[in-house]
């Protein structure tokens, strides 16, 4: 009689975890999709006469690709402010590197 | 059950504390490695800047199938391994052997494409030296950062891919426990090396297609 209550907790949370694998598995799965579909609309841009804004237009697109993969698989959306900080920091230092270098090429020639 | 041995490390006391450090830890790393990067990404910055139309010619000799299929792989093996991370938060042992096996054949399908399109690549006469096939000096410029970069990119994804079998082969044997934190730390530095690739794919495949 005991072991019933039990054989159905144990069943309980055995669906609530396969409810939360597939809940991940699709949500991700959907990140998936935006990732191939912005790889290819990028692939297709390339071959579009848009100039100089080819290398602007695969940047930016590369960009938001970069973007979710870090939001959403990085999980930065779940993260800590720590974390976050830390993450910024990176590209706060990048940028900096950037800059720099480009105030002198914009002036120079 | 692999929650026999202990996932709690010294100094720690505490699981949460121990994970926290981990994943702050591993992001102090990531910003490291792009800064590593940002400063290769600099140099091939300020070169097509002062040769802007040589970099675009040179980028339109290498193969946009391989390098967008190869992207295509990396971007489902961020997938699996953010699954495997998942599958390892809510404890479901196999499928984080699975996720994990199929990252790394990811890894390992993406160094196969690579040494195909090296391989092309040589044919083609794009290796800079003495029998290089494009006249334009900056060209050989281009594919000095094509090479030195794709070949630090992949010694990155080897590393990862050691890991990722390492992690795969120790659950399997129930030598790691689940709540270990080395599930997210791998699974970082996995998604920062797809977002190194991320990157470059527009740089290295997407220039002077439409002339």
């Amino acid at each position: 009689m005991s072991e019933d209550p039990k054989g159905a907790r144990a069943a309980a949370h055995e669906r609530r975890l396969t409810r939360a694998l597939l809940a991940a598995w699709w949500s991700n799965l959907a990140i998936w999709a935006a990732l191939l579909a912005l790889l290819f609309t990028s692939l297709g841009l390339a071959y579009a006469p848009l100039g100089r804004w080819t290398l602007v237009v695969g940047l930016a697109i590369a960009a938001i690709k970069a973007a979710l993969v870090a939001w959403f698989f990085m999980q930065i959306n779940r993260a800590t402010a720590l974390i976050r900080l830390t993450a910024l920091m990176a590209f706060v230092f990048v940028a900096a590197l950037f800059t720099f270098t480009f105030t002198d090429i914009a002036t120079r020639f | 059950m692999s929650d026999q041995t202990p996932a709690l490390r010294e100094p720690w006391d505490a699981l949460a504390k121990q994970r926290e450090a981990a994943t702050f830890g591993i992001w102090v790393f990531l910003a490291s490695e792009l800064l590593f990067f940002g400063a290769i990404f600099l140099v091939y910055a300020y070169l097509r800047a002062l040769h802007s139309t040589a970099f675009e010619q040179a980028s339109s000799h290498t193969s946009v199938f391989y390098g967008t299929l190869n992207t295509a792989v990396l971007l489902t093996s961020s997938m699996t391994m953010v699954l495997a991370a998942r599958a390892a938060d809510i404890k479901v042992k196999a499928a984080v052997v699975v996720c994990l096996s199929l990252t790394a054949a990811c890894g390992l399908i993406f160094l196969v494409v690579k040494g195909f399109e090296y391989k092309q690549d040589i044919d083609d006469g794009l290796l800079p030296g003495d029998h290089f096939a494009l006249a334009a000096a900056a060209a050989k410029m281009f594919f000095s950062f094509y090479w030195g970069i794709t070949v630090v990119h992949a010694v990155h994804l080897s590393i990862g891919i050691v890991a990722v079998l390492r992690l795969a082969l120790d659950v399997y044997r129930d030598r790691l426990p689940l709540r270990s934190p080395q599930y997210e730390v791998t699974a970082l530095y996995w998604h920062l090396v797809d977002i190194i690739w991320i990157i470059l794919y527009p740089l290295l495949y997407l220039g002077g297609r439409s002339s």
